[in-house]
């Protein structure tokens, strides 16, 4: 990592929040006040974040919640999943820990995404899947629904299947990527 | 980003990397992150060489941890509500049979409920699957059925007809039989003999030779081997029918596509009977995963050993080769100026990773190489290239490195601080804040940038006329750091203090800086076929 160069983007392209967040002025946020970034997390231009499906009833709830040093790609969807329980339909939230990476053109409609878990470039992420922590995604896997991926292991393909166990050091690989890119990524002196 | 990584050499298969253009190379070299490192034999240990043990057998769908005792029992799968779809290997979810009644028919008791696949739609009733109750299908209601199926009695006969000739081969061989696999073929033993006990059935039909046998097997003396030779010829059960195999041609030939045989995959995954039609495979039960402890293959000292709980990825024992070699990195300046030029072109898009410019023969390339020590101490690092072999092949590439001593800087978690504050403005910037070139504009051979742990050295790579191929080299890197153990210490008598002993550790790395393309045909007439 000593040798990849610092991102830069305008600065006007993007919100910084008190605690760090940088969200795309390009992002589509619905619902905002039902999302909580953890801070140091970044949204990507045109990524989408659904935080007005939120189950039904006044009382304030919390749709979508992220982690720190997190990066929703380009073009991304994240959307609450959604079932008809004894005939009522409702969303239900979504959580996602620190260190999630979400690749370019992917659909998350997962219910719990753990800590410093990698998903690929244009995935789907099926209703109700659960991702546990340190494991990763690659590039195009359809997870179908209720999908259920054990922690450190590799999912590829579609339907996505165990492909294998990652190494023991992949939680500070991925710790150390994820804080590296967030560091990198500055604005553009103007 | 540069390209692949460089990767690190294991000493098992030979103490000496080879040439990395032989095609074996490849399975003998790691990334840094997969190696292990045995403290005790002070040797670097990868997932090739050492012994594994299971620690916790887990299901990958409910994330139940199965004890190792009923592990056997339920053979190696998931006895809850985990099933494979037959079709296309996904988790089948357990559904209502009609689920719009799902409201009004609660309480009645009448519900049917079957197994359903979200990707591709099968579902249990193809097969005539139906269940009663929407839990506990695996251990109630299917076991039974794969308990009766002519497959598992056959299995059971065949564990049964082997007993006599495992059992002396066990403990003849200490060697190969690890202490957990006795325990597992204890564990069999123990199984079977419950087994027979609790299904009088069976026990009255299959258990009647094999109890001959024990008994004969009693009256010989016990120091004498059982081989091969001594065991009566097995006998299968039933054997396949020739109506079956009639019947099953004459279905072939009514076939209007290739689609509607099961596939070789599913044919194999299947343990009932195989069938080729799709419309015969059955839901399986899950497969159970594990969790694994690593030992060194030479001492047996533990390297890995997992938290118990099946989800953590917390570890009680982790010694990783990361925290005591030393990290490279390999960069070629070039590819960050070609990277960022491809991101301005494709408008911000490109990530920049894995964007390499393709070698060129007959050039002269720069490259920079960072050294990142993990030790709290600093390191003295000498690098050293492998003489080509005696091939009497001109290598078609020269690289040229720093021969002097390289001293990194001790890993402090203060570095860490600092960059999770982002205070490193400059960061990486090409061109900015290093020396990279001398007075005189020349690329310079050496250090060209001291940063926190981390260490950047430039190299030289001089490209021949004939070059093809992926320009990789064998680096050999040596490097003294301070001993941690005080017993190892030479005391000085006269100072009576402990001088810290230098210890060195060597190992082999296999540096890749880039490829050059295939070259282009001269001619533009397209060969004639």
């Amino acid at each position: 990592m000593s040798f990849a160069p610092v991102t830069t983007y305008p600065k006007s392209a993007y919100i910084e929040t008190d605690t760090g967040n940088k969200v795309s002025r390009r992002a589509t946020i619905s619902g905002p006040q039902n999302i909580v970034l953890g801070g140091k997390s970044i949204i990507s231009p045109s990524a989408v974040l659904r935080g007005d499906l939120r189950k039904a009833g006044s009382a304030p709830t919390v749709v979508i919640t992220l982690g720190r040093y997190c990066l929703v790609g380009e073009g991304v969807v994240v959307r609450p999943p959604y079932k008809t329980y004894k005939g009522a339909f409702n969303f239900y939230p979504m959580k996602i820990g620190d260190g999630v990476h979400i690749g370019e053109g992917s659909v998350v409609e997962a219910a719990q995404i753990g800590s410093w878990v990698v998903i690929g470039r244009n995935c789907v992420i099926g209703k109700f899947a659960i991702i546990k922590d340190c494991a990763r995604i690659a590039d195009g896997t359809v997870l179908p629904p209720n999908t259920v991926v054990p922690a450190l292991s590799l999912f590829a393909g579609s339907p996505g299947r165990f492909i294998e166990d990652l190494p023991e050091t992949t939680q500070e690989v991925v710790e150390a990527r994820t804080k590296a890119y967030y560091n990198r990524f500055q604005p553009a002196e103007q | 980003m540069s390209g692949p990584p460089v990767l690190y050499h294991c000493p098992c298969s030979s103490l000496h990397a080879p040439p990395p253009t032989l095609p074996s190379a490849s399975y003998q070299s790691h990334p840094l992150d997969m190696l292990y490192f045995c403290p005790e034999c002070d040797a670097v240990r990868c997932p090739r060489c050492v012994s594994v043990e299971v620690s916790t057998y887990y299901c990958p769908n409910c994330l139940f941890e199965v004890p190792s005792a009923s592990v056997r029992a339920e053979k190696n799968r998931c006895a809850r509500n985990c099933f494979v779809c037959p079709s296309c290997e996904n988790t089948l979810q357990t559904v209502p049979m009609d689920p719009s009644s799902s409201a009004a028919a609660e309480g009645e008791n009448k519900e049917r409920f079957i197994l359903y696949c979200t990707y591709c739609r099968w579902d249990s009733t193809v097969v005539g699957m139906t269940f009663d109750k929407p839990q506990g299908l695996a251990s109630a209601q299917l076991q039974r059925i794969e308990d009766d199926s002519p497959s598992t009695r056959e299995l059971e006969r065949l564990r049964d007809h082997f007993e006599p000739l495992i059992r002396p081969r066990t403990s003849l061989h200490p060697y190969h039989q690890t202490g957990t696999n006795a325990a597992a073929l204890a564990a069999l033993r123990r199984d079977r003999d419950r087994d027979r006990d609790s299904h009088s059935l069976r026990s009255s039909r299959l258990g009647r030779s094999v109890g001959a046998g024990r008994e004969r097997e009693r009256a010989e003396p016990r120091e004498k081997e059982k081989w091969e030779d001594d065991l009566p010829a097995f006998r299968a059960m039933e054997r396949e029918g020739e109506v079956e195999e009639r019947e099953e041609m004459a279905w072939l030939r009514g076939l209007g596509e290739v689609e509607e045989v099961a596939s070789l995959r599913q044919r194999a995954t299947e343990t009932w009977d195989g069938s080729i039609r799709p419309s015969d495979q059955r839901p399986l039960r899950l497969p159970l995963q594990s969790k694994k402890s690593k030992r060194c293959p030479a001492c047996r000292h533990i390297l890995i050993r997992p938290e118990q709980k099946a989800q953590s990825t917390k570890f009680k024992v982790k010694i990783v080769a990361s925290n005591y070699l030393p990290a490279l990195e390999v960069s070629r300046p070039e590819d960050v100026a070609f990277a960022a030029h491809a991101r301005r072109r494709t408008g911000g898009t490109a990530q920049g990773t894995g964007m390499v410019e393709d070698l060129q023969p007959g050039r002269t390339y720069h490259f920079l190489l960072a050294l990142t020590n993990p030790l709290y101490d600093p390191i003295n690092v000498r690098l050293a290239l492998q003489q080509p072999a005696e091939t009497g092949k001109k290598p078609t590439f020269a690289v040229s490195l720093p021969t002097n001593t390289i001293t990194v800087a001790a890993f402090t978690d203060a570095w860490d601080y600092d960059e999770d504050e982002g205070a490193d403005e400059d960061a990486g910037r090409p061109g900015q804040g290093r020396d990279e070139r001398d007075a005189r504009g020349r690329w310079k051979l050496g250090v060209v940038e001291r940063k926190a742990n981390t260490t950047k050295v430039g190299g030289e790579l001089i490209m021949g006329k004939d070059a093809q191929g992926d320009v990789k080299f064998n680096l050999f890197v040596t490097y003294t750091y301070k001993s941690e153990d005080p017993q190892a210490a030479p005391v000085d008598e006269k100072e009576g203090k402990a001088e810290p002993e230098l210890k060195t550790f060597a190992f082999w790395t296999v540096v890749h800086l880039g490829m050059v393309p295939p070259r282009q045909p001269d001619s533009a007439v397209p060969p004639t076929v």
